[in-house]
């Protein structure tokens, strides 16, 4: 996957630049290029610096240089696992402002500290990097190291991605992340992206996938993404229900000014018009003044008293003069503020409405003073006192339900309802103004718990549990497409394999007949040349044995010739060199004989013919009487039976053992007997004499060809006499041994099948 | 005078035999040939031996080149002229199937080339002796 290596290096590159234009940025005190957008943060120094770690991290890899990969892997992920514990302990560790002082963000709490989504992304990128430089890749529970780092590649890009939907969407940093101040900068998000997909793409080089089927981790990673995606989601939500909320609250406060306004204008307008009646009338009675006043009380409720004036300070009406007879006392207008009030209302001819005072009939509240003016001239006031409490209590009532108010005048709190709620307040304040008749009130208002959480909606709840849920189902689908795929592709691979293997069986199995047949006639073809060779060389030893002995005969006779015709007339060693020569072609001639013999056994089939043994061995002695008469030698039999063989080659054998028998021998004479016994399917014959013996580690030896355990002076023989016995015994389906000890005489046996 | 054919190719062996003869007491007198084609035309006086006599006895070696001495015996004794005459097979081969045959084809005797030299001495002259003073022969 060249294509993906590809994409690895260019992604790493770019977010080296990207770090490497940031760091300078803030080196040379260019705040363009930190903080590209007004509404966006700033990339922090730390976060610049990382992103070139990281870059070069991934570059190396992907460039298979992992020396460098190790390192630079473990600086994005100290730094983000250090901020990361800052956010969640609440610590300092200095490192936020240690390489750079942040003079950008002062909105921030904390300056030059990077978002904690900005330090959760470095940490998977750094600790993905520095797993991409192992070799050997490890299986941590279920997970093989390849499908970590494709996760952490994954929540990465997820990461940036809502990061810039959000800030595209203008929703606020999620309160649970942000709530310290600072979001992730977008070129940061960017950064993220474009390295979360390097990542991703050193993922798919590392693996064979050929197909998306194959790719290993996909249900993982579409889980992390999705999971991701939920959260940010799910925070969005409450992030706009908040704004809701705010909104609901901003209404509500500009309901209440509204409302606080016309009660208030509704109350001096009838204090005007009382004014102006009064006004118009040169000879105002008092009677219909408090007759009018008390109609004012009664149907503006919240006033405490409506009072009459004159230009010299003195009550000439109030109405409702119950319980506001401490108001007639002339003493009250000698009270500072109310003289103040009056004086200016006199000099400007204008309503004025007092501070907070305290009110001669008791409580807090304030007067307003309407001037009187007769013919153009001030000609007293109509003053209205309000009994705070009374009146914001009348005017407010069933005005924002729910809602905590503070009123408070241009120095001093004039009202307030539900006042023990002081947590929501911090939240939810929202300060406004009352502004009417030129006077100025401050208004703050925020919602009871009870109307929050009226307006708090399930809708995040379920938007986290159906995304986790469907995120969960997808993935679950792709694990099990994939694994139906893999099924399906292995069943095939195997399938073909398996008829591959069928047809490789059939074939070899053609073969191997084929073979066979041409082996077995190869064995056959071979088998007769072999036979043919063997008989050929049998047929070429015999020949020459037999056409050896000529040219010994001439040898010897003529040597014989020589010794007789001219022994003596020589010099004495010429004797001696006849003697050798003679010697030599004597023993040529045995040799011949004895070869002969042995070969001729191959020459000719055996005969199978009952032959009875007692004629056998009587004609054997007879060869040898004179030899027997000689050594003076006594041979002795039992009653021999009759077995099936070559009469001929019988007599041999026997012929044979009783020469080696006579020749044998110690001084004493040789007494030999023969007997023969049955034993389970053979005959068993032996041949015993009173001779040298044989040592039995020789008894093997004994039998091969041309092997003597005497020199021809000692004994004289050619070695072949027993080899020849063996071999027409084994002819027969038999086998010859012999027993013995050195100097207690041999006993040979030898076996020859009964029928 | 004993006359006798030696039909032998070797000549050492030849040789040997007439030494052999030498020292026999029955006088013989030998004419050596050395291959089959020879004997039969030295026996039916062809060509140069126009005027030969026929020998009394004939010894025969079996192993002859040109014609072999088993050819040459069936054709003396298929000959009406020659069938007469007394073949003595003087062979070293001690092969049943060749004497069978010698006998079979009218050989008169079968002697084997004995390895000693006296054994050999000894064979030929009491062969010569036994055919020249104790055996009735022919007229010629």
């Amino acid at each position: 996957m060249r294509g993906a290596q590809l994409i690895a290096v260019i992604a790493s590159s770019i977010v080296i630049m990207l770090g490497g234009i940031v760091l300078v940025a803030w080196h040379v005190h260019a705040p363009t290029f930190i903080r590209v957008l007004p509404s966006d943060s700033a990339m922090t120094y730390n976060t610049a610096l990382c992103f070139i770690f990281a870059g070069v991290g991934l570059n190396a890899v992907s460039t298979h240089r992992s020396s460098r990969t190790l390192v630079s892997g473990s600086i994005p992920v100290i730094l983000g696992l250090l901020t990361l514990s800052e956010y969640l302990f609440s610590l300092d560790l200095g490192i936020d402002q240690a390489l750079m002082i942040d003079v950008l963000d002062l909105r921030s709490a904390f300056p030059g500290r990077m978002a904690m989504a900005t330090s959760i992304g470095f940490t998977l990128s750094g600790f993905s990097i520095m797993l991409m430089s192992q070799k050997k890749s490890r299986t941590i529970a279920f997970l093989q190291q390849i499908d970590l780092i494709g996760l952490a590649g994954t929540i990465v890009v997820v990461l940036g991605v809502m990061t810039i939907l959000l800030f595209l969407t203008d929703m606020q940093v999620p309160y649970g992340w942000g709530k310290l101040g600072r979001s992730m900068a977008v070129s940061s998000a960017v950064g993220f992206i474009l390295l979360g997909t390097g990542i991703l793409s050193w993922v798919l080089t590392q693996g064979q996938a050929a197909t998306m089927s194959e790719i290993r981790g996909l249900p993982f990673l579409a889980q992390a993404a999705g999971i991701t995606t939920t959260l940010l989601l799910w925070q969005a939500l409450l992030v706009q229900e908040h704004r809701d909320m705010e909104a609901t609250v901003a209404r509500t406060a500009a309901h209440v000014e509204s409302e606080i306004a016309a009660r208030m204008e509704a109350r001096i307008q009838a204090l005007t018009r009382l004014a102006a009646r009064v006004g118009r009338s040169a000879h105002p009675v008092q009677e219909e003044w408090v007759a009018d006043a008390e109609m004012i009380v009664r149907d503006f409720p919240g006033f405490q008293a409506i009072s009459w004036i004159d230009t010299s300070l003195q009550v000439q009406g109030i109405a409702p003069l119950a319980g506001n007879e401490a108001v007639l006392a002339p003493i009250v207008m000698t009270e500072p503020t109310r003289r103040a009030l009056f004086e200016k209302v006199r000099e400007t001819q204008t309503l004025t409405i007092s501070r907070t005072i305290d009110l001669v009939q008791g409580g807090r509240g304030f007067v307003v003073y309407v001037p009187i003016v007769r013919g153009g001239k001030f000609a007293g006031v109509i003053g209205g006192g309000f009994h705070a409490e009374t009146l914001f209590a009348t005017i407010l009532h069933g005005i924002a339900p729910g809602y905590c108010l503070v009123l408070m005048g241009s120095d001093e709190e004039l009202y307030r309802r539900f006042p023990d709620e002081p947590a929501l307040e911090a939240e939810w304040v929202t300060p406004t103004t009352v502004e009417f008749v030129g006077t100025r009130w401050q208004v703050r208002i925020w919602p009871q718990a009870a109307t929050v959480a009226a307006h708090h909606s399930l809708l995040p709840v379920w938007a986290l549990g159906s995304g986790l849920l469907a995120t969960t189902l997808i993935s679950a689908v792709i694990a099990l497409a994939q694994e139906s795929r893999r099924r399906a592709r292995v069943a095939e691979v195997t399938n073909r394999e398996l008829a591959r293997e069928n047809a490789k069986r059939t074939e070899a199995e053609a073969e191997v007949r084929i073979l066979n047949s041409e082996l077995e006639q190869r064995v056959r073809e071979r088998t007769i040349a072999l036979e043919r060779a063997n008989a050929d060389l049998q047929q070429l030893a015999y020949v020459s044995a037999h056409d050896l002995q000529e040219p010994v005969r001439m040898v010897s006779t003529y040597t014989q010739l020589l010794a007789r015709r001219y022994q003596g007339k020589l010099e004495a060693e010429a004797d001696h060199f006849i003697g050798y020569a003679l010697e030599g072609a004597s023993r040529i001639h045995m040799l011949l004989t004895d070869l002969l013999a042995y070969l001729q056994l191959d020459q000719s089939e055996a005969e199978r013919r009952d032959t009875p043994c007692e004629e056998i061995l009587e004609n054997a002695l007879g060869g040898l009487q004179s030899a027997i008469t000689a050594a003076n030698a006594c041979v002795t039999h039992d009653p021999l039976p009759t077995v099936r063989g070559d009469a001929r080659q019988l007599t041999l054998v026997f012929r044979n053992l009783l020469e080696n028998a006579l020749l044998f021998r110690l001084s004493a004479p040789p007494r030999v007997h023969v007997w023969a016994e049955r034993r389970d399917n053979d005959w068993v014959f032996a041949v015993r004499d009173n001779g040298i013996g044989i040592e039995p580690q020789y008894a093997q030896q004994i039998f091969l060809m041309f092997e003597r355990l005497h020199s021809q002076a000692e004994y004289p023989g050619t070695g072949m006499g027993l080899t020849l016995c063996q071999k027409i015994i084994e002819r027969h389906g038999g086998k010859i041994w012999v027993e013995s000890q050195v100097g207690q005489g041999a006993t040979f046996y030898f076996t020859v099948p009964r029928v | 005078m004993l006359r006798l054919l030696l039909v032998e190719d070797n000549v050492a062996d030849a040789r040997l035999a007439i030494e052999a003869l030498r020292e026999c007491t029955v006088a013989t007198h030998v004419t050596v040939v050395s291959d089959g084609l020879q004997a039969l035309a030295y026996l039916r006086r062809e060509g140069q031996n126009a005027k030969v006599a026929l020998p009394d006895l004939v010894l025969l070696d079996l192993n002859l080149p040109k014609k072999d001495g088993r050819e040459v015996l069936v054709a003396i004794k298929a000959d009406e002229a020659l069938k007469h005459l007394p073949v003595i097979i003087f062979s070293s081969s001690d092969a049943d199937q060749d004497v069978l045959f010698a006998y079979r084809h009218g050989a008169s005797s079968y002697l084997i080339k004995p390895h000693a030299l006296d054994s050999y001495f000894s064979l030929l002259q009491e062969c010569i002796t036994f055919w020249g003073t104790r055996v009735r022969l022919p007229v010629r």
